[in-house]
């Protein structure tokens, strides 16, 4: 095992030592957070799997990756849910409750976090991030590409109900009904839920492929209400989180900063394009991305490895598996926000012309 | 000419897809077809439905309105094939209407529907909400504040960024109360003026009015 203290860095000099050895760092974290916003606007969250997998090929520390990508969580929460909110999308009440039990799951996630930072370095933090990135998330998209697949096959399903069914039939009283998002939801499932969520999030930054999915497969909740609401819930859960990192002295606000220099203006495309893409793309587009960006934080797994020497490989073999991360994680990511203005724009072209005749939607 | 097709199963010359179809095709030259989507086959609900269109007829001919219609029972493959003969259409509007089990295990729904057909679909619902949107007042751009907040995020960027390394050391790493506060309101404060420069992006790309 790794001698701790070779590995120890120094968490407020870190970044400070990356930018100033490679300046287009900065503008690499900006196309991170321009892709990020644009996709988790688009399908409610998803920006963080991009965005902190994404810092860590940059070469940021894990930990300090997720502290900046659930502090910047926070603000851009605190925007795209007041944009979900204009359009009738959130359901605070649900949110609420979800929250309660979500701040428990962010504060054992920042001490295991911060625990393995202290113990094992940069690459103690990293493998621990990846490989707890990796094994959700495979879990998740792959659900989630089943279902989209699904759907695709059979147009007009709309998501399994297996889960809900299921659900259905172990509700434990109280039940809790929420007006919005039109569904009533077992009080023990809602905590449960939350917790694991809040851990999620305080893990990976991630907590909205718990959150989402739980909310449309296991509650019922319209998609479009699951995605407005995770943006609500990530708002309060990234203030905790922002919170307890910035109490381990975690959080780099620069890395925060340029996160939202790019996030901030593709989150409102994305917000826009969910009230005019189909579901199904939204779905097939968040199924994809998880499962590329899950393939990209694998192949940087040796590296971590080799670090800590739990295996022997060359430097060449390292250096190739880096570069095929990296491609993974950006080519996939601009591809998807590419889709998503596509899609969107094309979509805004179509109801135009439909509006010639004064009746897409609110007639004249 | 524009075509309009309406898909209900509850009509009568009051059906809400009716009166929508109505105040879109005043106008413009527009026949509208009414596709009845009957819940059952039997000859009494065909009988009872074609006297109900004949009413909407006589209705659609007193205001200047082509009007054609058809009565379907609840059979994916010949609701389909209806549908497809109607076709080209300028809009679809399903109304009150219930797909049964059958029907939508045969592909139909609304958002099937919106996958197959080339003509933009919609619902009264959605219709109804758009409206009610469209009803309020609007809140326009506010110029002046808008340039407020771009001057705010570029000191945030420019003067404020920079001395992010040295207040790090100081202040925001220190891994205090005060540190983590600190954090959190330059994070709120810059969210909020960087979020209120940025939203105005949707309206310059017209994606918003």
């Amino acid at each position: 095992m790794v001698d701790a203290a070779a590995q120890a860095i120094d968490k407020v000099t870190v970044v400070t030592q990356i930018f100033e050895a490679a300046p287009w760092t900065m503008l690499g974290v900006i196309l991170l957070g321009f892709l990020g916003g644009t996709i988790s606007g688009f399908i409610g969250s998803g920006g963080a799997f991009l965005m902190t997998p994404g810092m860590m090929n940059l070469g940021i520390p894990g930990v300090m990756a997720v502290s900046a990508n659930i502090t910047h969580k926070f603000g851009k929460a605190m925007m795209g849910s007041k944009k979900h909110g204009e359009l009738g999308n959130v359901d605070r009440k649900l949110g609420i409750y979800l929250l309660a039990t979500a701040a428990v799951g962010i504060n054992g996630a920042v001490w295991v976090n911060g625990y393995f930072f202290e113990k094992l370095g940069k690459a103690g933090s990293g493998l621990y991030v990846s490989a707890f990135f990796v094994i959700v998330l495979s879990i998740v998209g792959a659900s989630l590409f089943k279902d989209a697949m699904r759907s695709a096959k059979e147009p007009g399903a709309g998501p399994s109900d297996k889960l809900l069914k299921l659900s259905k039939k172990f509700q434990i009283k109280p039940l809790v009904q929420f007006k919005v998002a039109k569904v009533e939801v077992s009080l023990v499932v809602l905590l449960v839920v939350g917790l694991a969520t809040g851990y999620m999030a305080g893990t990976i930054g991630v907590g909205g492929f718990i959150g989402v999915p739980a909310m449309i497969y296991v509650f019922g909740v319209p998609t479009v209400v699951a995605a407005g609401t995770e943006l609500f819930l990530a708002m309060f859960m990234g203030a905790w989180g922002a919170f307890n990192y910035g109490l381990q002295g975690y959080v780099d606000l620069r890395l925060t900063l340029l996160l939202y220099a790019g996030s901030l203006m593709g989150i409102y495309f994305g917000a826009v394009g969910t009230k005019l893409v189909k579901e199904l793309y939204i779905r097939m587009v968040t199924a994809i991305l998880i499962l590329l960006c899950v393939v990209s934080r694998a192949l940087a797994i040796p590296g971590y490895c080799k670090n800590l020497n739990l295996i022997d490989i060359s430097k060449e073999n390292i250096q190739m598996l880096e570069m095929g991360s990296k491609f993974f994680l950006f080519g996939s990511g601009i591809v998807a926000t590419f889709l998503v203005l596509f899609w969107t724009f094309s979509a805004k072209a179509k109801e135009k012309k439909s509006n010639e005749l004064g009746f897409s939607h609110g007639l004249k | 000419m524009k075509k309009i097709i309406v898909i209900d199963g509850t009509w009568d010359t009051q059906t809400q897809a009716i009166q929508y179809a109505l105040k879109a095709s005043k106008g413009t030259d527009t026949e509208i077809v009414g596709v009845f989507l009957a819940a059952d086959s039997g000859k009494e609900t065909i009988e009872k439905a074609e006297a109900v269109l004949k009413t909407v007829k006589q209705k659609m001919a007193s205001e200047g309105v082509g009007f054609s219609s058809y009565v379907v029972a609840q059979d994916a493959q010949a609701f389909m094939k209806r549908i497809n003969d109607l076709m080209p259409a300028s809009l679809v509007i399903v109304g009150d209407v219930k797909f049964s089990a059958d029907m939508v295990k045969g592909g139909v729904s609304t958002e099937a529907l919106r996958e197959k057909l080339a003509c933009p679909v919609t619902t009264t619902e959605n219709i109804a909400a758009a409206s009610h949107a469209e009803e309020k007042p609007s809140k326009g751009t506010n110029w002046g504040m808008w340039i407020v907040y771009a001057i705010a995020s570029a000191l945030m960027y420019f003067v404020f960024f920079p001395n992010v390394k040295m207040l790090n050391e100081k202040l925001f790493m220190t891994g205090t109360v005060l540190g983590a506060i600190a954090t959190m309101a330059v994070v709120v404060i810059h969210a909020w003026v960087w979020g209120n420069t940025t939203h105005i992006l949707p309206k310059l790309f017209k994606l918003e009015k």
